[in-house]
Order: C-alpha cells, then structure tokens, then sequence
C-alpha cells in the first residue's frame, strides 16, 4: 500500500519536475518569436522611414527644380553629336579587349603640386592651408627617411605616395563641399534645416 | 465514493436501490454531456489551432502596404505615392476659447481662408469638421500653439505627386472621397485601391526626364508664341508606348483647387484639330500603297489655284512654286494644289478607306477617360477628299497623328498608343496599314522634308531626324481665321531605322519679332521638336551620328532647284 503511494508520489514529483521544464521551452520559443516579430516590426517601421524620405527627397529634387537649377548657375546643355565618339573610334576601342575580362586598370591620377591650382577660384584664402596639409606629412616622410633629407622636394614628392593622395582627399572634399554651397544657396539650407527641425519636433 | 460511504447498509430497503440506480444514470448522462462539451471545445481549438494563422504574422511578414498604390514612371521614379500627411479638424462643440479670436488667428496662421471663413466652421452645429487638409508640419506647430483643446490634428492617407504638374494629365488626381478623378488614377482606381495588387505599383510608359524635356521646351515656346495652348507627344514606333504626354496649361494635382477648365482639359486627348500639312504624308502615303502614283517622278500640275465647284484650292502663300511638281516635291513644298489633285486620283473610297484604317473614326486606345473621337465630315463630297488630303474638313487628336505616323515610319503597323510600360517581347501585334515598301519610302521622303524642305528648323545634327510641318488655319463658326494657326510638328527619328514619333503642336501662336511675325509650324513647332530630340535623344538610347543617314539618293534628282537658289525650298 505505502509502496503504491509511493509510487503515485514520485509520478507525481516526475510531473512536477517535467511539466515546469517543458513549459519553460515553450515558453522560450515563445519569447524568441515575439523578439523576432518585433524585430520584423522594426524592420517594416523602418522599411516605411525608408520609403517616406526616399519620397521627400525625390519630391524636394524634382524635375522642375533640377531645372531651375540649371537655368540658375549650372547651364548645363545637351550633348553636341561631335562630342559622342564616333562608331569607327568605337570599333577600334572594341578591339582593344573584350569587356568583363580583364580587370579595370585606372590610370595613375597626377595631382597637381602647387595647391592653389586644387582650389577654385575666387578662394585665395584657402590656399596656404592647403599647402600646409602637403607639408607636414612631407616633413613625417622625410623625418623616417633621414638619408633623402638632402634630396630635393621634387624626389620627395615622388616616392612618397601617401602623402599625394591624403592632399587629393582633403582637395575632393573641399572642391565638392564647395560644389555643395554653390549649388544649394544659404537660404535653401536654412530652410531645409529648419523645416527639419521643425518636423522632428512634431514627431 | 462519497455517496457509497454515505450510506448506511442496514438501511437500504429494496425500494431505494432503483433511485440510486436512477441516480447514477443521470450523473453518467451528466458526465456524458460534461465531456462532450469539453470534446467539442478541445475539437474546435484544434483546428483553430491547425487551419488559421496568427493575427500578428501577415501583417508584420507582409511589410508596408499603401492605402493607394504608387505609380512610377517606366524607370521606377515615383509619379504617385500615398504619404502620411497631417490634417487639422476642429470639434465645435468642445471649444472653449473666444471663438471670433480663434478664428482670427485662425486666419492669420492659414490665410487660404478668411476669418469670417473659419468663425462659420467654429460655430457649425457639427461634432467635427475639417478647417484644412493636406497641412503643412508647419503650419500644424503653429496652429497647436494656439492651445484650443477643440482644435484636433491627425494623420491620415495623402496623395503626393512628387513631380508637381510634370505629366499632370497623364496621371490626373484624386478626389476627397478617395477615387481617382482623371488620369491613371481614374482609369486605374480599382487596381490601385485592390488590397491584393496595390502594394505592386503600377509603371506607366512614361519617362520622366523626357517628359520634362517636353514640358519645359513647349512651355518655353507657348511663352514666346503667347500660344494659347499646346500639346507634345514623344512616342515608341515599336510598342505604342508613349514617353510623354504634355499638354499645356496643365493644372498641379497636388493643389486641384484652383485648377481652371482650361488646364484640366487634356489637349493630347481631348482637343480635336484640323492638323493642316501633316496629312499629307498620309494621303501621299495611301497614294503610294494603292498604286495610284508608282513612280516618284508623276508630275502634278501646281501652277494656279485648283477650282472645285465653288471652292478654290490655293497654296500657302511664299510657298506656290507655279509648276508642275513630282512626288517628293509636293511634299518639300507642301502643295495644297497637288496633293488635293493626287487625293481627287484617289477617289473618296481610298481616302475614307485610309482614315477608316488608320482608326480616324473612333477614339484612340490609351489608358485614360479624357478622350475624345475625331471629327468625321458629315457631308463627304469630291471637295472633302481633296481638303482632308491636306488636313483641312477633318479634325482629329493629336495623339491620333501619332499612332498614324509611328504606323507610317514602323514599317506599316499600326499599334495603338499605350500608357503602360511594355515588357521586352510583349509588344502588341498590331495590324498592317501600309506596306513595308510603302513606308520605307515614306521614310525617305519624310527626311527631305527635313533636309530640303518646310522642315529644316526642325533637324537636330546627327540625329537624322524626318517630319512634316502642318499649318492650319483654326477653323470658327462658319469659316476660317487667316490670323490663327493651329502649327504642328509631326517628326521621327533617327530616319535610318526609326525609333520614335515626336510631335509638337501650338495652339494660335502670335509671331514675334524673332520669327519676322510668322506663326507657321517651320517657325514655331519644329524648334521644339529640335530641342526636345537633342536633349532626350541620348536618353532614348539614339546617339547622334553625323556619318550616317538615310539613304535618299534615288529621289534627290528628281528636285529642281530653281538657278541660283542654292538651297532650294522657301522657308515657311
């Protein structure tokens, strides 16, 4: 009899211990999946982000306004026939290797030297600046090679390829920033800024 | 168990055993009955469980969906799209401020409307109403600083049109109940609005950087012509897809409320004009291909007005040559005379058979409401035959020249002009209007148009551009005005294997000191075409080429150049 109850009890602590832990799995996946819905939500929250500045974008950069663009400062204007290459020229080009093939070779970009020739005109202020951004890394180089130290700039120049192209980086950025200004007049930041601001607020 | 114990054994009498018994049977019926139900419930959440799927899983797997669907251009740039926007809606009843203050700010925050405006929505026996749709975030800052707690702001569902009035009739716009008004948005409202399709936007043949290119040049000529309207077509010969459809004035769908009749109305579909000189390549075309003219050299005579009963047939004046003129030369010179005497050789069956064929007698196809059929004679006498030849006593739309002119240049099919983007391989299979023979030499007569003729304003170097000017006179009640012209431009290109019809069209231009007053299509219409093709040619994929061109060498000896006059045609 107490061999019995006995028994009963310990299907009854099996049960006891078992059913906690099954539910616990369960429980566990449930908890995944949600997480996992949730980021799904996210996604699709941020799928719609996407969507809506996508659109105002496109909205704000139109067509009309491309034009009026162009009209204002661009005058950019279509393409004469004379400056398309001409089919001959374009078969010979063929020629030369089939496309996909061979991997693209760029030519060597040549930065000027004198640095006011990487500046646009009308900004002399900026060219010491530049010069110096040439300098100093020009004085690093010449400083772990002591022996060039006599060599004249012009050697220094050419051995030491990093420096050009740490000047041609600062040069891009700075000639498309100006391209930046130019393009989009101070008042037309303003209010995109403060119309920004002001949207972000409301949300 | 309880019951068994319950009851004592001495004191059951032979009676009670069959109420027990009947006890039992109840309480096993009750049972019964007990795990039934729990059988039906566990039964139905099983298959609640096996057949449907959770609230929460489609919504979230299935993205974004619009309220509207988009529409985008045939490079996907959007044309349509359905965004959040705020609206502002004002509870009269639950206002508490001084309403005829409320409505002066009202008025000073939203100057659409006036104060008196907004005091009538304040004081409406409403429980809500809207006091502005479509605001700005903005103005929602502005109006919530005024602290009136009846005064409600939402977001709801607005249709943006992120290229404003580009191809505004093409798209159309929709209406405060929801539905498309015009447009795409009309034709198409039900699979925009099916929960099904929506979420897939539809692409529409449209191009946007052409149909810009259009706009702005036509708009910059209507501005120098002070035209009173005007209407541009570029369109695939092969397909039937139109890359832009302008017409002028046009209306901004993103503000429909001060749109005017005029700018709603569709001059590309709608508006029926007697296209003057550029029936002639049809007429010419139909001459040809029934064999009533076999050789380029049958001479017509042209050297004074054709009397035809009481009418009299004349020429563009600066335009009469006073001889007899051939084939090529009748169109170079775009003579009245002789194409209405190739038309009277024709006979009126021909000639009906030509409009009848090329779909002059009923509305064009393409994808929107806002079209009308083109007007068919009433009475067709010899007279008729002779004028439709020239363009004159028939009135068509401007997108009907163009499905009949991509059927002249294509190769003879005609396929009807389409606003949905055609896939590779799918374009339609059309039928045959002209033969292929016919339409080459079409080709070739229409790019000596261009090259020695009426048309030469409108060639674009390199580009090997073909067309036919028209000049008609606008026809009033009861006759017709010398001073109002209808001028198109009716082109192809590139003439070697034509690609694209591009048509300009004014609407009673007004010469200027620039064309020496004259308000003919040579002066007005071909420029634009000119401008449209070179700054949209690269685009469509045609490079321009000035080594290559149609070869038109067996017709050049037929022209006869008068002594002395170099280049021949007299510029109209």
């Amino acid at each position: 009899m107490s061999a019995f109850g006995f028994k009963g009890f310990g299907w009854f602590v099996c049960g006891a211990i078992v059913a906690p832990g099954c539910y616990l799995v369960t429980s566990q996946v449930a908890a995944e999946r949600a997480q996992v819905e949730s980021v799904d939500r996210a996604i699709a929250g941020a799928r719609k982000d996407i969507r809506d500045l996508d659109t105002e974008i496109k909205t704000r950069a139109n067509m009309a306004q491309l034009e009026r663009w162009n009209g204002d400062l661009l005058a950019l204007s279509a393409p004469r026939p004379d400056q398309f290459l001409d089919s001959g020229a374009q078969g010979v080009a063929e020629l030369d290797g089939q496309p996909g093939e061979a991997p693209v070779a760029y030519a060597s970009l040549v930065v000027p030297h004198a640095p006011v020739l990487t500046d646009g005109p009308g900004t002399p202020d900026s060219a010491p600046e530049a010069a110096l951004s040439v300098k100093e890394p020009a004085g690093e180089a010449s400083a772990s090679a002591p022996v060039r130290d006599s060599a004249p700039v012009r050697t220094a120049r050419v051995r030491s390829a990093p420096i050009e192209t740490a000047s041609l980086a600062e040069s891009s950025k700075r000639s498309v920033a100006m391209l930046d200004e130019r393009l989009i007049s101070d008042s037309t930041l303003g209010d995109l800024v403060r119309g920004a601001r002001a949207e972000a607020k409301l949300r | 168990m309880i019951v068994v114990v319950a009851q004592p054994g001495d004191r059951a009498a032979g009676g009670r055993t069959p109420l027990v018994a009947a006890a039992h049977q109840r309480l096993m019926i009750l049972l019964l009955l007990f795990l039934a139900g729990g059988f039906l419930i566990i039964a139905r959440l099983t298959q609640l469980a096996i057949s449907t799927t959770p609230e929460s899983a489609g919504s979230v797997s299935a993205g974004y969906l619009p309220e509207r669907g988009d529409i985008v251009d045939r490079n996907g740039a959007p044309l349509a799209r359905t965004i959040d926007g705020w609206s502002i809606g004002v509870h009269p009843r639950k206002v508490i401020g001084d309403k005829r203050e409320l409505a002066e700010n009202l008025a000073s925050v939203m100057p659409d409307h006036d104060a008196a405006y907004y005091y009538r929505k304040l004081t409406m026996d409403a429980n809500f109403t809207y006091l502005e749709r479509r605001a700005l975030p903005e103005t929602v800052k502005q109006v919530n600083a005024l602290g009136e707690p009846g005064i409600a702001f939402a977001r709801e569902p607005e249709r943006l049109y992120p290229q404003s009035t580009l191809a505004a009739h093409v798209l159309g716009f929709v209406g405060f109940d929801g539905h498309g008004m015009r447009g795409i948005e009309r034709e198409m409202d039900g699979r925009l609005t099916d929960a099904a399709e929506r979420g897939k936007p539809i692409q529409l043949s449209i191009d946007v950087r052409v149909q810009a290119a259009m706009e702005s040049e036509l708009s910059q000529a209507m501005a120098t012509f002070q035209a009173k309207g005007a209407a541009g077509i570029v369109l695939d010969v092969h397909t039937g897809e139109l890359l832009a459809m302008a017409s002028l004035p046009t209306f901004n769908p993103n503000n429909i409320r001060h749109a005017t009749q005029d700018e709603l109305h569709n001059n590309v579909t709608q508006a029926r004009y007697e296209l003057g000189s550029t029936f002639k390549p049809l007429a010419m075309a139909q001459a040809i291909d029934t064999g009533t003219v076999t050789s380029m050299a049958r001479r017509f005579d042209a050297t004074k007005p054709l009397k035809v009963g009481r009418f009299t047939i004349h020429d563009d004046p600066g335009d009469e040559q006073e001889r007899w003129l051939n084939i090529p030369e009748t169109l170079i010179y775009s003579s009245n005379i002789a194409t209405a005497r190739i038309a009277d050789l024709m006979g009126e069956q021909m000639m009906k058979d030509l409009f009848h064929k090329l779909r002059f007698d009923q509305e064009s196809r393409v994808e929107i409401k806002e079209k009308m059929s083109p007007l068919w004679p009433s009475y067709w006498g010899r007279t008729t035959t002779m004028t439709t030849a020239y363009g004159h006593g028939i009135a068509v739309t401007p997108l009907h020249l163009a499905t009949a002119y991509a059927a002249l240049v294509n190769g003879g099919i005609l396929r009807p002009a389409t606003l949905l983007k055609v896939g590779a391989g799918h374009s339609p299979k059309g039928e045959r209007v002209f033969s292929a023979a016919t339409s080459a030499r079409m080709c070739q007569l229409l790019r000596l148009v261009v090259l020695d003729g009426t048309g030469r304003k409108g060639d674009a170097p390199g580009y090997r551009i073909g067309g036919k000017t028209g000049t008609a006179e606008v026809s009033h009640a009861g006759g017709y005005s010398r001073h109002m012209n209808v001028s198109t431009f009716a082109a192809a290109f590139p003439m070697d294997s034509p690609r694209y019809v591009v048509i300009a069209m004014l609407d009673s231009p007004v010469g200027t000191k620039e064309t020496y007053g004259f308000t003919t299509a040579a002066w007005t219409a071909a420029p634009v075409v000119k401008n449209v093709i070179q700054r949209t040619g690269p685009i469509l994929g045609v490079r321009p080429d000035e080594h290559r061109d149609i070869d038109v060498s067996d017709i050049t000896p037929l022209l006869w150049h008068a002594p002395g006059d170099g280049d021949g045609a007299a510029e109209q």
